[in-house]
């Protein structure tokens, strides 16, 4: 791969890998190490990729992998953290926000299926594909999570929230 | 249902830091040099002694320990038990952490336990009278050696010492006591 395609491949799926590696493990300096991680692995790719969605789909999958090694890594698991500030933009819409943290508050492999499928738009089978798992049984994670988020954004709603958060 | 615009608005605003991006660009040119070193920006307790840092994941002096840790600019994994640090003065630093081991004689039986992988070492303690647990990879070789003291109680020596070292060369074991562990009827 040549540097120039690799710069483009690099600005162009950045975001993406950064925001599935955030979705695994929650942490800015991890998912930053992730990327790092999965990108050098792609500048070394010595095998062509057949297209873009080829080269997206491959990243998809490296990054799951990674942040799930990372998650099991002895250094992580023994690290005291050097900064805790939340580096996030401060919250401007509440409504966003709670979303977005309802989704966060999942458990790992909800949170993966969910940006996987709704964000990322890959249909059940390619985000299975990218999880190492059967078609089905990301039907059924994202069925737990869509019930679950139902019932949590629900009782933020009942709590006196404001506006409904709910919409169809 | 609920607001997936919500979501994908939010979504939107994770963004990796132009900062970053330049600097895995600028990391290409390293690979064509040499071998990839990953860097991993994670809290770690180190004890400074020389420019071989000897960790144990057991000590604990906040003081200190906070004062080294903020020197610390970057640091770079290099397999499982090692991290090679650029500290704020510019000095190169390997960092050697030691596995979590501890030796436990439960029920007539001696169990020695490594990063939370228990062995049951009674029979090679028997036969040979030691047991040796070994590891290496890329950045470290790992040893544990369980023999039995002056008491014959069983007792472990990890040493770590850099890959391509010779484990003779490590200048710093840590030694850790059996425990023995009675079940209540």
């Amino acid at each position: 791969m040549t540097d120039e395609t690799f710069e483009q491949a690099a600005r162009a799926y950045g975001d993406m890998l950064y925001r599935v590696a955030y979705h695994a493990l929650k942490n800015r300096a991890d998912a930053e190490d992730v990327v790092q991680t999965v990108l050098l692995k792609l500048y070394q790719q010595e095998s062509c990729f057949e297209g873009g969605d080829h080269m997206k789909h491959w990243l998809l999958r490296v990054t799951v992998n990674e942040s799930r090694k990372l998650l099991r890594s002895f250094w992580r698991r023994h690290a005291v953290p050097l900064d805790e500030r939340d580096e996030l933009p401060p919250p401007g819409d509440t409504r966003k926000e709670e979303v977005f943290q309802a989704v966060m508050a999942l458990d790992a492999k909800y949170r993966l299926s969910v940006y996987l499928y709704y964000y990322e738009g890959c249909s059940v089978k390619e985000a299975a594909a990218a999880m190492g798992v059967n078609p089905s049984t990301v039907q059924t994670w994202l069925q737990r999570a869509r019930g679950r988020l139902r019932k949590t954004l629900s009782e933020a709603e009942e709590e006196g929230k404001g506006e409904p958060i709910c919409t169809t | 249902m609920y607001d997936l615009n919500a979501y994908r608005e939010r979504c939107s605003e994770l963004c990796l830091s132009e900062d970053k991006l330049q600097e895995v660009i600028a990391m290409t040119e390293q690979t064509k040099k040499n071998s990839v070193r990953r860097p991993l920006r994670v809290g770690l307790i180190a004890a400074a002694l020389c420019a071989l840092l000897v960790i144990s994941v057991s000590a604990a002096n906040p003081e200190v320990l906070e004062g080294i840790m903020t020197a610390i600019r970057s640091s770079v994994a290099v397999g499982e038990y090692r991290q090679d640090l650029t500290m704020d003065t510019g000095e190169q630093v390997v960092a050697l952490a030691y596995p979590e081991v501890s030796v436990e004689e439960r029920e007539g039986r001696v169990l020695l336990t490594v990063d939370g992988q228990e062995t049951d070492i009674t029979d090679a303690l028997n036969e040979k009278g030691s047991y040796l647990w070994a590891y290496g990879d890329e950045g470290a070789s790992v040893q544990v050696e369980v023999t039995l003291n002056e008491e014959g109680k069983p007792q472990a020596v990890t040493s770590i010492v850099p890959a391509g070292r010779d484990m003779e060369e490590c200048g710093v074991s840590m030694v850790t006591e059996s425990v023995i562990t009675t079940t209540e009827e």
